[in-house]
């Protein structure tokens, strides 16, 4: 048997790698969108290695958020910089399963629209930052340093909405969720 | 990125206060190979003698020390050098309080003079009758290179305690943390104690005393004033019975923020709420601007403006008054009669 807390860090190692590898992927991406740069070889490439990189840390995700909040010192969010961690991990999962189920749906198509792509390799590329800010918050945490700390981020403040707020932005979350994929199911069937 | 870092195996941030072996894991020195000799002076002592089951407290004394750019070391009680199984707790010890408020073997202090001697002690209790040794050992930073020292070793036997000395109960263990600006009630469990008076102070400060009040039978109360901001208060009691007289070590009791106090349901609530949100959001914004596409893709479709091939060439056209024309067929009249009714008109 090991710690929960030796398991967080195998886990987060795994975590933090896949989405820095992603993110690497999705600016490659991002460029080709602008124009900057094109190759179709490094397109193909960026895409598969991005989204797969992506979908590996988002699988290793949960396993680090439970063993996380295991191996704190009191076994809960009992500081605003854990409660930080939590939000930032769930923001970076949230697009990051956005960006899956989009690759998903709409195929190689994605990225004949520049504002489709645009908007997949800008989320790619915002799932990895979370990600990375999570890493590094949990750095100040156990080590208090970080490489981010030039930015003096708000670690120690937490931004807390009342239940019933986040019940509403859930529910509503939701709904929305399922109208957006409809219509994207719908879309991805048409042939043109 | 590499160029910021350190070339040392240090960890200038430190690790913070726990229960660490003399190598800590390699957590704070990344490989023990790398450690250069501190030249710090280190010196243990005990302060009393040590009887079975009753606190005593054990000084440290460090000078000479080269801080890093942090000025933070790291100093370990330990009861063994080999690396392993060598906490107080492993040699039948118990860890009550050390100098930051907790009750760990291993902590961190900031500071910044090689000239300084800096004296700090943890408050101990055997907890087994055998003789210890205790050691303490320096981590700290310098120059990007890692700095190790462990001290001579200081011999303490445990004695049985002796009939009708005034004492703590075995059992006691005072509380070492509270909350900033709570009274605080504490509670003391004594043996053959008729009297008994407290001293308290804030660190390095003259000490007050308070009355101590007698509850039932060998449990005493007394209480110690709110503190206004993180601070640690030292206190001890001095206990008068048929034995000699008797003076508990300076327990710590560190004042600090509370923790966090939300419910965590509303956390986890929060956390998905986010990550809905987010995901939504990116959804929504593909949904739109993929049907845009598809919008345009049917604007710049104009097919269907083109003339129909079948009207044009795939209808019949009428047949003349007097029916189908000599040496037609109708084969031949659905695909040439148009051009007869024209050259007719």
């Amino acid at each position: 048997m090991i710690s929960s807390a030796t398991f967080h860090v195998i886990t987060t190692e795994l975590v933090v790698g896949s989405f820095a590898m992603a993110g690497i992927c999705f600016l490659v991406l991002a460029i080709q969108s602008f124009g900057l740069f094109e190759s179709e070889k490094a397109s193909l490439i960026s895409d598969n290695a991005g989204h797969f990189a992506l979908g590996f840390g988002l699988l290793a995700t949960p396993f680090a958020i439970f063993s996380g909040i295991s191996s704190s010192p009191t076994s809960d969010l009992s500081s605003p910089l854990l409660v930080n961690k939590m939000f930032l991990s769930m923001i970076a999962t949230g697009l990051a399963l956005a960006v899956l189920f989009t690759r998903y749906k709409m195929g190689n198509k994605l990225w004949n629209s520049k504002s489709n792509s645009r908007i997949q390799s800008a989320a790619g590329l915002a799932a990895s930052g979370f990600m990375l800010m999570t890493a590094s918050a949990g750095g100040k945490f156990s080590r208090g340093e970080s490489v981010l700390d030039f930015l003096n981020l708000p670690y120690d403040t937490i931004f807390l909405m009342p239940t019933w707020a986040s019940g509403i932005i859930l529910l509503a979350g939701v709904g929305s969720a399922i109208i957006a994929v409809m219509n994207l199911s719908k879309s991805s069937t048409i042939e043109h | 990125m590499l160029s910021l870092t350190s070339l040392g195996g240090a960890n200038p941030g430190g690790v913070g206060d726990g229960d660490f072996d003399m190598q800590c894991g390699g957590a704070c020195h990344g490989d023990a190979s790398q450690n250069q000799t501190s030249p710090a002076l280190l010196e243990l002592s005990l302060e009393g003698d040590a009887y079975l089951g009753l606190p005593v407290s054990i000084t440290a004394s460090v000078s000479g020390i080269q801080f890093s750019s942090s000025d933070a070391i790291g100093l370990f009680l330990l009861t063994d050098v080999t690396g392993h199984s060598d906490l107080p707790e492993d040699g039948g010890w118990e860890v009550i309080s050390d100098v930051n408020g907790g009750d760990n073997n291993y902590v961190e202090l900031e500071g910044s003079s090689f000239e300084e001697v800096y004296t700090i002690s943890w408050i101990v209790k055997p907890t087994v009758l055998e003789s210890s040794t205790f050691y303490l050992s320096i981590h700290h930073g310098g120059q990007n290179t890692p700095y190790f020292a462990i001290s001579s070793g200081l011999d303490i036997d445990v004695l049985p305690v002796p009939d009708n000395l005034p004492r703590l109960s075995s059992e006691y263990s005072p509380i070492i943390s509270r909350d900033l600006g709570q009274q605080t009630t504490i509670s003391v469990s004594t043996s053959d104690v008729d009297q008994l008076a407290i001293e308290w102070r804030l660190v390095d400060q003259p000490s007050s005393s308070v009355n101590a009040t007698l509850i039932d039978n060998n449990s005493w109360e007394f209480e110690l004033p709110p503190a206004l901001q993180p601070s640690i208060i030292e206190w001890r009691a001095v206990m008068d019975g048929d034995g000699p007289t008797q003076t508990t070590p300076w327990f710590r009791i560190a004042a600090q923020e509370p923790a966090l106090a939300v419910n965590q349901l509303q956390i986890y609530l929060q956390s998905f709420a986010f990550c809905v949100f987010f995901l939504t959001l990116v959804l929504t914004l593909q949904s739109r601007y993929w049907n845009d596409q598809e919008d345009l893709a049917e604007e710049l479709d104009q097919t269907s403006l083109l003339p129909h091939q079948e009207d044009s060439v795939g209808s019949t056209p009428p047949l003349p008054e007097g029916g189908l024309p000599n040496g037609w067929t109708m084969e031949q009249w659905k695909w040439y009669g148009h051009e007869y009714l024209e050259d007719e008109k």
